[in-house]
């Protein structure tokens, strides 16, 4: 299924390839103002030698030199991998719209991951967090980094380290999405499979 | 009418009006002065219930003036010579912030003292119980192996107890060992000699503190006087050394298994909540950085911005790295925190050093040691930081935050703020750090409100 959530996230990706490039993590991220890209961002944390230079930020920042604040109450964010709990709160703060993501964030995930900063009760309104887009790409360019990383490293890592994986777990969306919103955006198959896989494991339990 | 008024009460300059604005906000009171005191006028005299509400709105009062002791309410009429004073005053407390703030500068964190001391009485299941100037609001340090210490303990009736407690508390030197965790009274197995009375073995303090059995000795013994009838028992008020675990068990369970064949643990829930102790020496140099704070937040007041600040120090050197005000006013960014700002500083620091360093680089030499981050730097901050920033340390490598003030919307540490992320110590994350809370006096800290991102 492609989408217009799926041209923005390939822009994204874009910007994540670029970071890869650059020797970051590769996360990527556009930021759409009706209808229109108006910012993108990449990770510069290594570059900076600052740890909250998240692709994010970068967005955020380039969108107020022009824009106030508000702006963000009617944009949505694409990023490749789960906003990590600092940046899921930032968005929270500017009151943006919906974020749509590619990728679980397992270490650091603000949006559903490890905490719920998105949708937890809180000083603003909460925004929702949709994940999925492109996820396996997003996936595969990490691996692809982490893998490099290693054998830049002096004392060499395990061979299964030095292997590149292909094989992905299947995306627990209710984790992330309200059961009330699966169909529309991720289609009646995806709530299917949802509604089997919480009876089995309501089965096994 | 009638109305209850203060007995003189001294307006000393270290008071700054925005904080009696902030307690008459409270409450439906209102001021007056004369030349060297401040009335309070707080209501009708003949409202009932008033009287012990009223005492302990002086309290606080006489506590923020630095003024010991409860003040008593007294009766008294408003002067009427006062009245064009009243009128600008009551202009003033309808004025959200109209703050002249000279008087401030004044504070000196350095002879403030612990809350906790006023707060006597207070139970610990809060974690508010301490005579320390910082609490911790929790710890990454889990210990879980069974450590013992010696401490000495003693027998005493069950009816001098409490009077033995604190006369014992006046006189013993400050324990090297954290005893919190511990019961301080044990209904032991002691059978009485004399049925009448019931014994209770008292834990007195650590060996460590007092190595001398004479020296114990000369301490229980003015407790005998104590006993108003004598019991004829040996054992009453002799000094023996018992075992005791040296710090709380992480679990209930532990904690009843710990304590057998030892003295016995006090459970109070989840030993990461409750108070260790910072050494003295931090508690000094925090002191120092709070007096920076404070002139940070006066500048930042003064400047249009939000009233909070951060800076960042070594604690190897107790040199300050970088210090920021809130600056989302002036920048137009809602996330421009003082923290962030002050992690972006440290940040900019290295990598200048680094340009630097690469221009000079003489290739006979060892590569220069590189800094990674704030790695093992610590943050002191005037408020409770936000997820945002409080994520922004963990992914810095901070290794200690310090802060005045909790913001219970907002705040992205204490359990009790927003939905109690405790981002300092949430284990799957990659990095925790140590956080400490202000526990002394109120410090005078400009207004923000309450729903703000620190
Ligand atoms: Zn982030
Ligand atoms: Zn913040």
């Amino acid at each position: 299924m492609s989408t217009k959530h799926h041209e923005y996230m390939a822009r994204a990706l874009r910007m994540a390839n670029l970071a890869f490039d650059s020797d970051e993590v590769p996360v990527g991220c556009v930021y759409v103002h009706d209808g229109e890209i108006i910012a993108e961002g990449m990770n510069d944390t290594n570059r900076s030698l600052c740890g909250t230079r998240h692709a994010e930020f970068l967005g955020i920042e380039h969108i107020l030199q022009t824009n106030p604040s508000s702006i963000f109450e009617e944009t949505d964010l694409y990023v490749t991998v789960e906003p990590c709990v600092m940046c899921a709160s930032a968005l929270r703060q500017l009151k943006i719209r919906a974020v749509y993501f590619g990728c679980a964030n397992d270490r650091f995930g603000g949006c559903g991951s490890v905490l719920r900063i998105n949708s937890d009760e809180g000083v603003e309104r909460p925004y929702p967090a949709y994940p999925g887009f492109y996820r396996e790409e997003a996936i595969m360019l990490l691996r692809r980094f982490y893998l490099q990383e290693n054998e830049k490293a002096p004392v060499p890592k395990t061979k299964k380290s030095r292997e590149l994986k292909t094989d992905f777990m299947p995306l627990d969306l209710g984790r992330y999405v309200p059961r009330s919103e699966i169909e529309q955006l991720y289609g009646k198959d995806a709530l299917a499979v949802l509604e089997a896989q919480t009876s089995t494991s309501k089965n096994d339990s | 009418m009638l109305f209850y008024s203060a007995p003189p009460f001294w307006f000393c300059t270290s008071v700054c009006n925005c904080f009696v604005s902030k307690i008459l906000r409270k409450r439906p009171l209102r001021l007056g002065s004369s030349e060297h005191r401040i009335f309070i006028l707080v209501g009708p005299f003949h409202q009932r219930g008033c009287t012990l509400d009223i005492a302990s709105y002086y309290f606080t009062a006489a506590r923020i003036a630095g003024t010991s002791g409860v003040m008593s309410p007294s009766v008294g009429t408003p002067h009427p010579e006062e009245s064009s004073d009243a009128v600008a005053l009551e202009t003033y407390l309808h004025h959200k912030e109209p703050h002249n703030h000279h008087h401030r500068r004044r504070v000196s964190i350095a002879g403030l003292k612990t809350a906790g001391s006023a707060k006597a009485g207070t139970d610990g299941t809060d974690g508010g119980h301490s005579d320390r100037l910082f609490v911790q609001v929790k710890s990454k340090h889990e210990r879980t192996e069974l450590e013992l210490i010696d401490v000495w303990a003693t027998i005493i009736p069950a009816k001098i107890a409490t009077t033995a407690v604190s006369q014992l508390k006046q006189k013993l030197p400050k324990d090297p060992n954290s005893l919190h965790h511990l019961r301080r009274l044990v209904k032991d197995d002691i059978l009485p000699k004399d049925d009448s009375t019931i014994l209770l073995s008292l834990l007195v303090c650590s060996v460590a503190a007092v190595p001398s059995e004479e020296d114990i000795k000369a301490l229980l013994d003015p407790l005998r006087e104590l006993v108003q009838i004598p019991i004829a028992d040996e054992r009453l008020f002799v000094p023996t050394v018992r075992r005791a675990p040296s710090f709380p068990a992480p679990t209930k369970e532990q904690s009843k298994q710990w304590s057998e064949g030892t003295w016995p643990i006090m459970w109070r829930g989840n030993p990461h909540l409750i108070i260790t102790e910072l050494p003295d020496n931090d508690e000094d140099s925090y002191k120092s950085n709070l007096e920076e704070l404070l002139d940070l937040t006066e500048r930042a007041h003064n400047d249009g911005e939000v009233p909070i600040a951060s800076i960042i120090t070594d604690p190897e050197t107790g040199k300050v790295i970088a210090s920021s005000i809130d600056s989302r006013n002036s920048s137009k960014n809602p996330l421009s925190h003082s923290v962030m700002s002050c992690i972006a500083k440290v940040a900019k620091l290295e990598y200048a050093r680094r340009q630097e360093q690469a221009a000079n680089l003489n290739p006979d030499q060892d590569p220069p040691t590189q800094a990674y981050l704030c790695h093992n730097l610590q943050v002191i901050t005037t408020h409770e930081p936000c997820a945002m920033c409080c994520m922004a340390m963990v992914h810095s490598r901070i290794s200690r935050l310090v802060y005045v003030k909790n913001l219970p919307r907002s705040g992205g540490i204490d359990r009790n703020s927003g939905p109690g992320y405790g981002i300092h110590y949430n284990k799957q994350l990659n990095w925790q750090f140590e956080c400490w809370r202000w526990n002394g006096e109120e410090i005078l800290l400009y207004d923000v409100d309450e729903s703000t991102n620190a």
